[in-house]
């Protein structure tokens, strides 16, 4: 009785350890955020961010603000900037990052192109207005720079935090320890993000992509036509001018984003759905 | 006696293989964005169930692609699963002096925001100085920080939104 208890038991030890093991891996599918195979290769997560890395990031974008608008001035046009600040309000509020006061600005240029600097600067230039076709493709532009502020795509570049949670090797723990490698730090750090804002740009299809899709979401969750960023792609995309051919050298190709999004759209029954476009109201304004 | 031990093991193996994916899915998650619709369906045109604000406690009870099922306050619903969050989300932070939207409500955490953000801003005065060549427009920064909205025109904004067009 006992030898046959121990065979059992050994038996049902494996069986169970088998169990065990599908049981933590399908409470791991049942979880937000997809698959056990994704989260199995999923990078690691970031050490939580203090308020002190916040506060960095949001001085250093003001810093990089003032450079963005050395470059390029504001459009002196109060009203067309408090409407294009009201926009980016109703997607900010979407935001996962609601610990950042988002400001929007319009830029005194004919270039085709957007910007984002950490700490929720955002700036989208005439040139784009110009293209753009109503209300939600503004949201939508907008929505995209939001998504690299919210991904924190700058500041992990340039280790305003390091990427891993490596509080060693990032800019915040050169910067608190102050005196002239510090402002050196500071300023290198701000020139390499003017190079990836002007000319480099991310160098990451994957940082582009994802900053398109939390557009895709921050649309819908807003009440935005979530298909107005790939709209206004397809459109830009016919436009063959030199002020196109700038963005697509910061940019991966137009036509392999708006697959991307076409993909995102599809999969997520996004395709067919009616929410606002309101073209009435940006030609108001616009 | 033997065997003791190990039939402890597996009904200790038994019951986390039943309590585990419970357990996990009870706790409390959050609200992270300023406002949360949750509907009546998955679906961004179904009706609304209620809003929920940042900080709002929702269990989770099942998801369904970008969609999470969850109740609160004896109601169940839909949500996006990008306005969820397993960590209560932060309060608002500013670095900008006379900055009437500072929510930081500890006097801990606000000193060192302050001392940071002092730091930083002394550290950026003289980075700007070293600068040289490179022009900067803090007038422009300004100009762009003078655009506030308020909730209520915010919300009036919002309207023809509910509708869609």
């Amino acid at each position: 009785m006992n030898s046959t208890w121990r065979v059992s038991d050994s038996k049902l030890l494996k069986a169970g350890l088998v169990v065990l093991g599908m049981t933590v891996m399908s409470s791991g599918m049942s979880q937000p955020e997809g698959n056990f195979h994704k989260r199995l290769f999923a990078t690691i997560p970031d050490a939580p961010y203090t308020e002190d890395d916040i506060a960095t990031e949001i001085l250093f974008g003001r810093e990089l603000a003032s450079k963005v608008l050395g470059k390029y001035p504001p459009v002196k046009n109060d009203q067309l900037n408090a409407y294009v600040n009201k926009v980016g309000q109703v997607v900010a509020q979407m935001s996962e990052r609601s610990e950042l006061k988002y400001r929007f600005i319009v830029l005194d240029t004919d270039i085709i192109n957007a910007f984002a600097a950490p700490g929720g600067y955002i700036f989208i230039t005439k040139g784009a207005l110009n293209n753009i076709e109503d209300e939600s493709e503004l949201a939508a532009i907008l929505a995209h720079e939001i998504g690299h502020v919210e991904l924190r795509h700058y500041v992990k570049k340039v280790k305003l935090r390091s990427a891993k949670g490596n509080a060693e090797d990032s800019l915040g723990a050169v910067l608190s320890g102050g005196g002239r490698a510090a402002t050196q730090a500071f300023n290198e750090a701000l020139d390499e993000t003017m190079e990836i804002l002007f000319n480099k740009g991310l160098q990451s299809k994957k940082d582009e992509f994802e900053a398109d899709r939390t557009s895709v979401f921050l649309l819908a969750n807003a009440g935005y036509d979530p298909t107005a960023l790939m709209r206004y792609f397809n459109r830009i995309e016919k436009n063959q001018s030199e002020q196109v051919q700038i963005l697509s050298e910061t940019h991966p190709p137009l036509t392999e984003r708006i697959n991307e999004m076409d993909t995102l759209i599809e999969q997520n029954g996004l395709s067919n759905i009616n929410l606002a476009k309101l073209q009435e109201r940006f030609n108001e304004y616009h | 006696m033997k065997n003791r031990p190990v039939k402890y093991f597996l009904s200790l193996l038994l019951s986390s293989m039943v309590l585990i994916p419970f357990a996990a899915q009870a706790e409390p998650q959050y609200i992270s964005s300023n406002k949360a619709k949750i509907l009546k369906e998955p679906d961004f045109q179904a009706e609304m169930v209620a809003e929920l604000v940042k900080g709002d406690q929702v269990k989770v009870l099942d998801q369904k692609g970008v969609w999470l099922n969850v109740s609160f306050a004896q109601k169940k619903g839909w949500v996006s699963k990008f306005l969820v969050k397993e960590t209560p989300p932060n309060d608002r932070i500013t670095v900008l002096p006379g900055d009437t939207e500072t929510e930081l409500k500890d006097v801990r955490r606000r000193a060192s925001a302050i001392t940071t953000a002092a730091a930083a801003r002394g550290l950026a005065a003289t980075a700007r100085a070293e600068a040289g060549d490179v022009v900067v427009n803090m007038e422009g920064v300004r100009y762009m920080e003078s655009f506030s909205v308020t909730s209520q025109e915010l919300e009036q904004f919002s309207q023809p939104l509910e509708g869609g067009l």
